[in-house]
């Protein structure tokens, strides 16, 4: 487990601390502890695209047919005839000031590109997750309230087909179902219709941006090119958040403060959802860290499946054409959303439990 | 049936067939895995066509009582090429499961046992690999190594292994300051015997759900790199392939290229997962719903 380390509550009983003291070195602890294993995923990445097939250098002379003096040339420009050690350490200075290399395939700096495609797979992503949430969470709860009711076997059963179904075909199969069958959905060709006229960049959210420029018919056509990715992100996780979700309202509705909750005579709902699902969810938001970076990875699938212009794809068609530093900078992002994700994760848990604190 | 209602005193193999009968999903998806077993195993006596040779049928015809399956984009059988890809997707994962549960099991128990700072790195190392989102990882490893097979199960192996050293490195520090290991030290094992032969075993049953449960976790990643172009090469029948080839016909509606091995694997997961859960019941009758 990566929580709070033990070496400041040794500190903690010397003297009393303010409570907000308390918790900004906790946060400042926690923070921490995130770098080394931020650290390990930046030498990680560097190993990893060091033996990447393929010389680099080559990429960049002017000709293919290019002389091996040539080659030498752009090789030290490139800092590649130096010491893998060096060139870490090169690497760690470039990353410091925001320079991730450059992209071959786009002819742009790899952070420029990320920039730009990242919103999207984060709409795509957070799209997804709510929708998941949306379904997940009551789907548990009901399901907790009738154990071994008709209900409870059907979440259970759509739960372990959902979590079968590769992220892949259930896209295609999407597409075949509401695409070429129904004919409800728009093409699977991006998040912008061709002929749409895209609203000026604010966030790079295009509902956002969409509601800002006051274009409603732009924000229906993305909103409906955005419906089948996300349902496609949501459907492999929703099986891992009802079962957490009716796992631990099981256990919340057993416990003692709920019976004398039924006790005093407080309504079913009441009880169910003002004081049993405020407790149960704090394990169903621990879990959303570890589901955040599986969608992130599946990311990268669903982006190929729709056309999504989001970093997955980016990545993939750079590692195509085995163009490493947009694959490098792409891993390092991924990484690095999901230890800052596990951070608000932690510092979320503690906010909303009492009983864990961060020193 | 009389025999249920006496007492007598419950053997292992008395209370797996108990727990069967009790949860019939488990019989089913066991025997499901074992059928997928067959299949694989009997691929060139089972497939109607040669998998790779066109002219099973015209391109592109749907599925008929001459290839049950339909055909592809150059007249491939779908059925035959279904049934020879259950060879390399099934060996592929159990192979993946196998090197890292080997593997991640000893480097487990080692860390739990000696504990210290070689369990503090490793924890360290363990945490730095979850840090990744594990499939961007795998995808990074295949790039590296170069798209074969091998690379594919090594990747997949790479990104299942700190499962296993967390599982065991749990389960052996829990148990390494048990009297039973200390009867076998002062009986003379040595600490590596002491964990190999003694640690390990105890832990085997707990290893062999995970094994289970990560079969077809290492299905969906091993089709999802073919998927991307990343691994196996077509013309090879595997299913990630497959999809990725009738992904470009979906459009225009031939659903049986993408359905057919969509359903191999799904189903084949399925089977493991559930036989996964329905073992960890077995095992531990606390967690039995």
């Amino acid at each position: 487990m990566s929580g709070a380390p033990g070496r400041s509550s040794a500190q903690a009983g010397a003297r009393p601390r303010s409570p907000a003291l308390t918790a900004a070195v906790g946060i400042g602890a926690r923070l921490l502890s995130a770098l080394p294993a931020l650290f390990g995923v930046l030498a990680l990445t560097f190993i990893l695209m060091r033996v990447l097939p393929g010389d680099p250098a080559s990429f960049f002379v002017s000709s293919p047919t290019a002389g091996e003096a040539e080659l030498e040339i752009v090789r030290q420009r490139m800092g590649l005839d130096h010491p893998l050690p060096m060139q870490f350490l090169y690497y760690l200075q470039d990353l410091a000031t925001g320079d991730l290399g450059t992209a071959m395939t786009t002819g742009r700096p790899v952070t420029d590109d990320l920039i730009e495609r990242l919103p999207a797979s984060l709409e795509l992503t957070l799209a997804g997750l709510l929708l998941a949430v949306v379904i997940a969470v009551p789907a548990g709860v009901l399901a907790a309230m009738r154990p071994g009711s008709a209900f409870d076997h059907a979440v259970r059963v759509v739960c372990s087909a959902g979590v079968s179904l590769p992220t892949f075909v259930s896209g295609l199969l999407l597409i075949y179902v509401f695409y070429y069958w129904l004919g409800w959905a728009p093409d699977p060709t991006g998040r912008l219709d061709v002929f749409a006229f895209p609203p000026e960049t604010v966030t790079g959210f295009l509902l956002i941006d969409c509601l800002l420029a006051g274009d409603w018919a732009t924000w229906w056509s993305s909103l409906g090119r955005l419906v089948l990715p996300a349902c496609t992100m949501a459907l492999f996780t929703i099986a891992p958040l009802a079962r957490i979700t009716r796992g631990s309202m099981l256990a919340v509705l057993t416990s003692d403060f709920v019976r004398t909750a039924e006790a005093v005579g407080l309504p079913r709902w009441k009880v169910v959802v003002t004081y049993a699902l405020r407790n149960a969810l704090i394990p169903v938001v621990t879990v959303s860290g570890t589901i955040f970076s599986t969608m992130l990875g599946a990311n990268v699938l669903v982006e190929k499946v729709f056309s999504w212009p989001g970093v997955g794809r980016y990545a993939l068609d750079a590692l195509m054409a085995s163009d490493y530093a947009p694959v490098q900078g792409f891993v390092l992002l991924m990484a690095t959303i999901f230890v800052g994700v596990n951070l608000v994760v932690d510092l979320t848990y503690a906010l909303i439990d009492p009983r864990v604190s961060l020193s | 049936m009389s025999a249920a209602s006496e007492p007598r005193a419950p053997s292992r193999l008395g209370a797996a067939f108990w727990v069967l009968r009790q949860n019939p999903v488990t019989l089913i998806a066991l025997i499901g895995a074992l059928g997928l077993a067959c299949v694989a195993i009997f691929a060139p006596w089972i497939a109607p066509y040669d998998p790779l040779a066109s002219g099973a049928g015209p391109a592109l015809s749907p599925p008929s009582a001459q290839n049950w399956a339909g055909t592809d984009q150059i007249g491939r059988d779908v059925f035959s090429r279904l049934i020879w890809a259950s060879r390399l997707d099934l060996s592929i994962a159990l192979s993946a499961v196998a090197v890292s549960g080997a593997l991640g099991a000893v480097i487990g128990a080692f860390s739990g046992y000696v504990g210290g700072r070689l369990d503090r790195v490793v924890g360290r190392i363990v945490d730095v690999m979850m840090a990744f989102p594990l499939f961007v990882l795998a995808m990074a490893l295949v790039a590296a190594l170069g798209n074969s097979a091998v690379n594919i199960v090594i990747a997949t192996a790479v990104i299942n292994l700190p499962f296993y050293i967390r599982v065991t490195r749990a389960e052996v520090n829990a148990r390494r300051g048990a009297g039973w290991v200390e009867a076998a030290r002062l009986a003379g094992a040595s600490h590596p015997q002491a964990v190999l032969r003694f640690l390990l075993p105890n832990v085997m049953p707990i290893l062999a759900v995970q094994l289970s449960l990560n079969l077809g976790w290492a299905i969906i990643n091993a089709a999802g790199l073919s998927f991307i172009g990343l691994g196996v090469q077509p013309p090879t029948p595997e299913w990630g392939i497959m999809v990725a080839e009738g992904a470009t016909y979906i459009t225009s509606g031939k659903w049986w290229l993408v359905a057919f091995p969509g359903l191999a694997l799904t189903l084949s997961v399925l089977c493991f997962n559930l036989a996964g859960d329905g073992l960890r019941d077995l095992l531990d009758p606390r967690t039995r719903p």
